[in-house]
């Protein structure tokens, strides 16, 4: 593959990776709150609540993420009979569920690392339940998160290529049908150089986070 | 006769089948300050962690500035106040805990305004000038921007209390203020329960340091295994004892000492 | 086994039930749902809908000439009205199986199967969407309902046959044995003992299910996601032979620099016919497109595609 196929293969490259870029962000803007939710269902002192959300967990996080996504795009047609599920918001809502689980047990490990004298001491100074959440509990259990969640959204960069396998024209999608048309392995590599750059962004950007935590320790 | 500020009578407090406290009665008048001692596992910690609501008695009656947190009734249910004047007996009572759990992300100025203003709804601009006046109070006017780990325990005690101070308390509990500090460093925490002494702060100390207890204390409790063993004035229970339980407590201490 | 699947899938869709109710997925809404996805399907194949709009309005001119001489395609198009509504028929192809339908530099979609269903759909006077899907999910994507018809270098096997609405051929294929030229295996016998490598999923796996007594005498055999990374395993040396469709080995050699280096190897391992999938039920469609492939042989246009990708007419319709 040379420069100028390059050049005019550019633009399908750009969609793919546009592709990818949407479904990682949909991806963050919904499953980091819902796993949110998730933490609290989890940590509820409602035993059954609890324990209905831990075989959630499970089921999500023990089941491959491309099962879940075959799942959603052709059980409602399927067995159901609901025809014409979006291909991008099936992987979506797939990709939200899978990742509010996973993102849900970082947030409770974190929470729960969190020393229970902030609590008590927030209690004593008569300090809301809201009041302690938003300012006591959860900018400490950012910081300590954040490696475990830029892991996260690392891996999840590298996930999307998954949503081909319910006909999403993805990244990786468009790198392997050049690849069969030239016989090629160039266009995967090209497709690599991509991931890299953006997940080198993901990088920056959770690195400069944690720079700006730097501040205090413990 | 000065007025009552704490009546504690007969609490109880069991974790599961142990039984932590059997039953202790004691009161706290104006400007009193007790010092509460024994060996570990006797029940004091749990004793102040009770009336600073960080535990639910399983029984007896306490009443804490003129306000009841619970009683017992003849069938032995315990009835706790509504939550609102929970709220208000937790602002009358102050804790300084052994590990000062002040918030490590915010600054030393934010750890102590935190609730005055979000509590009391003080305005930012007396908080802060009351807060830089404890500090300077309690021999700290150059850390306000600092952050906790920059200071050393007992400067981050000393912040721990100026906090508890921010918020008026009438009575202030301190939790072993000292047991997490370098020997070198209890001094200049003593020092500043000392001063609080003598400005008449109505406090209950929970302490290993007999000497302090001595020193500063108004009234000496000695708890074992979840009663009160002797109540007395320091000179009482320090040096005419004839429990052979204190004793054996004090002459350990010594020897460890 | 079957029930064990079913009971797998239900239990796995639970959880995920209520995910989908939230997202608007739920019956009441279905309308504006299907409205939606269309609006959507059509963004997410942006690439595609350039050709295809293209390609209705030189369809629309030229049918808008033929209309009053030709009976015979307006008489089509009345069973067309009824079978397709939209006037659109959903094409499922793998966009990665050159040179049957692949991206071409342009990463358009292009191939012998796309043209010859442009031409269909030129001929029926309808719009031709075509949908790439993931070639493993194709009965799937049928049975959802996603594509009309799957379409794609597609092999008639009895199990398909059992699942779906199938043509008749239109063009034989060959599962054929390549190797490297220097590798000194110039037959079938001279695979014994040494490493297979093929497409899974593909009708190669078939085949080679169908020869137990060569795929015994087989060392190993190695399934690969696409052909191409097959080709790379036999040139690295990692696997001694591929099984491939004579029709992807042709055009994976043919664009090397040293076609001599590779090898077809003596006879083919099976003679397999290229069909055409519809669903179950969609037999008038299936004998709508099938009618159409004859009238296009009996034309000249089929003739003409097939010259265009293979150099002459190997196509067997109405044979």
């Amino acid at each position: 593959m040379d420069w100028n196929s390059f050049v005019t293969l550019l633009p399908a490259f750009l969609q793919g990776t546009w592709m990818t870029i949407r479904l990682f962000l949909i991806t963050l803007l919904f499953s980091l709150p819902l796993g949110m939710i998730i933490t609290k269902g989890r940590m509820s002192k409602m035993k059954w609540l609890s324990g209905l959300v831990a075989v959630f967990q499970w089921v999500i996080r023990g089941t491959p993420l491309m099962l879940q996504l075959v799942i959603v795009m052709y059980f409602p047609s399927i067995a159901l009979g609901i025809k014409g599920v979006n291909r991008f918001t099936a992987a979506g809502i797939a990709f939200i569920i899978n990742y509010a689980a996973y993102f849900s047990e970082i947030y409770r490990s974190g929470i729960e690392s969190i020393p229970a004298g902030q609590l008590e001491a927030a209690k004593v100074l008569g300090l809301s339940k809201g009041r302690t959440f938003r300012r006591i509990i959860l900018p400490q259990t950012v910081k300590r998160i954040l490696p475990a969640m830029g892991n996260e959204f690392m891996t999840l960069v590298k996930d999307t290529a998954l949503a081909q396998v319910i006909g999403n024209i993805e990244l990786l999608k468009v790198a392997q049908s050049q690849m069969n048309r030239t016989t090629s392995m160039v266009p995967l590599l090209i497709a690599g150089v991509f991931y890299m750059i953006m997940n080198g962004a993901v990088q920056l950007i959770i690195a400069a986070w944690e720079n700006r935590l730097d501040y205090y320790k413990g | 006769m000065s007025k009552t500020m704490i009546t504690v009578k007969n609490i109880e407090k069991r974790f599961g089948d142990l039984e932590v406290l059997k039953g202790i009665s004691f009161e706290v008048n104006q400007g009193d300050v007790y010092a509460i001692i024994g060996p570990s596992g006797s029940g004091k910690s749990t004793l102040l962690r009770c009336l600073n609501q960080l535990e639910m008695a399983d029984g007896g009656d306490v009443t804490i500035c003129d306000k009841v947190l619970l009683s017992t009734d003849a069938d032995g249910n315990v009835h706790y106040c509504d939550v609102p004047t929970c709220r208000q007996i937790q602002l009358d009572v102050g804790l300084v805990f052994q590990n000062f759990n002040l918030f490590p992300h915010l600054s030393i100025l934010e750890n102590i305004i935190e609730a005055p203003i979000h509590v009391l709804e003080e305005d930012r601009k007396s908080a802060v000038a009351n807060a830089e006046a404890l500090l300077e109070k309690l021999g700290l006017p150059d850390k306000r921007d600092a952050y906790p780990y920059q200071l050393s325990g007992g400067q981050q005690q000393r912040v721990s209390i100026a906090r508890a101070l921010a918020l008026n308390p009438k009575i202030l509990c301190f939790d072993e203020p000292t047991s997490a500090l370098d020997p070198e460093l209890t001094g200049e925490v003593l020092k500043v329960i000392h001063d609080l002494a003598q400005e008449n702060m109505t406090m209950i100390i929970v302490t290993h340091e007999m000497r302090f207890a001595e020193e500063v204390a108004d009234r000496v409790i000695f708890m074992d295994q979840g009663i009160i063993i002797e109540e007395g004035t320091p000179y009482e229970i320090f040096n005419q004892t004839i429990n052979e339980r204190t004793m054996r407590f004090l002459q350990k201490i010594q020897n460890q000492e | 086994m079957k029930i064990f699947k079913r009971f797998l899938v239900a239990t796995c869709s639970v959880a995920l039930l209520a995910g989908l109710a939230l997202s608007g997925c739920g019956d009441n809404k279905t309308d504006e749902t299907a409205a939606e996805t269309t609006a959507a399907a059509e963004e997410t194949t942006a690439a595609e809908e350039t050709t295809a709009a293209e390609e209705t309005t030189a369809a629309g001119a030229e049918t808008d000439a033929e209309a009053e001489t030709d009976a015979e395609t307006s008489s089509a198009n009345a069973d067309v009205a009824t079978l397709l509504p939209d006037g659109v028929l959903k094409m499922g192809l793998d966009d990665s199986l050159p040179p049957m339908g692949f991206r071409d530099e342009k990463n358009e979609i292009v191939g012998f199967d796309v043209d010859v269903a442009r031409e269909v759909a030129k001929h029926l006077d309808i719009e031709l969407e075509l949908v790439p899907i993931d070639w493993s999910m194709k009965q799937q994507e049928l049975d959802a309902e996603n594509v009309d018809c799957l379409w794609n270098g597609y092999s008639w096997t009895e199990e398909r046959a059992e699942a779906c609405a199938l043509t008749k051929p239109y063009m034989e294929n060959m599962q054929v044995l390549v190797t490297m030229a220097d590798s000194n295996i110039q037959s079938l016998d001279d695979m014994a003992g040494k490493k297979l490598s093929l497409q899974e999923g593909s009708t190669a796996e078939l085949a080679l299910d169908d020869a137990a007594e060569f795929k015994d005498s087989l060392d190993e055999v190695v399934p690969f996601k696409e052909n191409v990374t097959a080709f790379k395993d036999i040139e690295a040396g990692q696997t001694d032979g591929l099984l491939i469709d004579s029709i992807m080995a042709d055009y994976y050699i043919a664009q090397q620099d040293n076609p001599d280096n590779y090898l077809i190897v003596g006879d083919p391992l099976a003679v397999e016919d290229y069909v055409i999938a519809f669903r179950k039920d969609d037999t008038e469609l299936r004998d709508l497109i099938e009618a159409t492939l004859v009238e296009m042989k009996e034309d000249g246009s089929l003739g003409a595609i097939a010259t265009e990708w293979f150099g002459k007419d190997i196509t067997t319709v109405g044979n």
